[in-house]
């Protein structure tokens, strides 16, 4: 019991803490496409604008809620863009704080949320799971 | 990083509550939901990118959401904006009374020389309309700004009136460099805040007002 022991422990606590901070990547990325709105297709941020890469996963409120249902619906999104200045944006509109959350919208047909606004950090989040990318025509 | 645009203007919206200023955008009406997440919570403010002249131009542009009435409205949020577009509804004859008490608050808190435009709004049907177009034109005509009416449903929205306020004040700004002895250590300066600048132009119109 006491000579199988001692490898044992340090064995399992050595994965799960890099399996930690997996859930956090916070990387230096930029948006390598330009992208637009899913619905009027307006430019929301050009290429090359964002300056991290955030690979978790947020709660975002659906665009459209079910009637007769009186709490938001969300789903979980994973991986956004983010950058710290507002001006980067092209088309974007920023909600009013709801619980304490602002989200960012489409600038133009105000679809979305499209991202967030992470209140520690400041920093503008946006998916490219509610977003299309610019086909550029070559 | 490096700026990627000429000019920063902060454009406020403002108007009494329930005049659309947020309603010239189209949005989906599916009868099986609710109006969407965002428009029951709201939009702070938006940024809009456009090009006038090959110039490229940052609007932030600030939407009241009638949760205001023009007596709370004072100084602090007029600072720094360089054009206001005032909003009435024109199924609503309340809304246009107040453009007039609305204008008067901006004379009396806004900068002197902030470029100004009325916009009579329809997003309802124009059967229901209580404000000719010729009356919003006129009230346009005694207050010296100009006028649109717009419609989200005909698709002239309200970005038309953002242009026309943009294009006024980046000829105004241009005017003014000319005049200040060639713009040579102002092109391309970007005006964050804006209220600098305006300090400026009051001073350069009023000298040549009567020229």
């Amino acid at each position: 019991m006491s000579s199988s022991s001692p490898s044992l422990p340090s064995a399992l606590t050595q994965p799960s803490a890099s399996q930690q901070q997996d859930n956090n990547v916070v990387e230096a990325r930029t948006n390598e496409s330009t992208l637009i709105c899913k619905i009027c297709q307006t430019v929301v941020i050009l290429k090359n604008m964002t300056t991290e890469w955030l690979d978790e996963e947020r709660e975002l409120p659906l665009t459209r809620q079910t009637k007769g249902i009186d709490h938001t619906q969300t789903e979980l999104v994973k991986g956004y863009f983010g950058v710290k200045d507002i001006f980067a944006f092209e088309n974007v509109g920023f909600t009013r704080s709801a619980d304490g959350k602002k989200f960012l919208v489409c600038g133009e047909c105000e679809e979305g949320p499209v991202g967030f606004v992470d209140p520690n950090t400041e920093m503008n989040y946006v998916t490219p799971e509610r977003l299309d990318v610019l086909q550029t025509s070559v | 990083m490096a700026k990627t645009y000429d000019y920063l203007f902060k454009l406020l919206l403002i108007g009494d509550s329930g005049v659309g200023k947020t309603c010239v955008l189209f949005r989906f009406s599916d009868d099986s939901f609710n109006n969407s997440f965002i428009s029951t919570i709201g939009i702070d403010f938006k940024i809009r990118t456009i090009e006038l002249d090959g110039k490229k131009i940052k609007l932030q542009i600030w939407d009241t959401a009638g949760q205001e009435r023009f007596r709370t409205i004072t100084t602090a949020y007029y600072r720094g904006a360089m054009g206001i577009i005032l909003v009435y509804d024109i199924t609503n004859e309340r809304s246009f009374e107040n453009i007039k008490n609305w204008i008067r608050n901006i004379e009396e808190h806004a900068a002197s020389d902030v470029e100004r435009m009325i916009i009579g709004n329809k997003c309802d049907i124009e059967e229901r309309r209580e404000v000719s177009r010729e009356r919003g034109e006129q009230l346009a005509i005694e207050y010296g700004t100009k006028f649109l009416e717009t419609s989200a449903k005909a698709n002239l929205n309200i970005d038309e009136a953002f242009f026309t306020l943009a294009r006024d004040i980046k000829s105004k700004m241009e005017q003014n460099e000319m005049r200040a002895g060639g713009s040579v250590s102002n092109t391309g300066r970007v005006n964050v805040g804006g209220s600098g600048t305006q300090k400026k132009s009051f001073f350069s119109n009023w000298s040549c007002t009567l020229l």
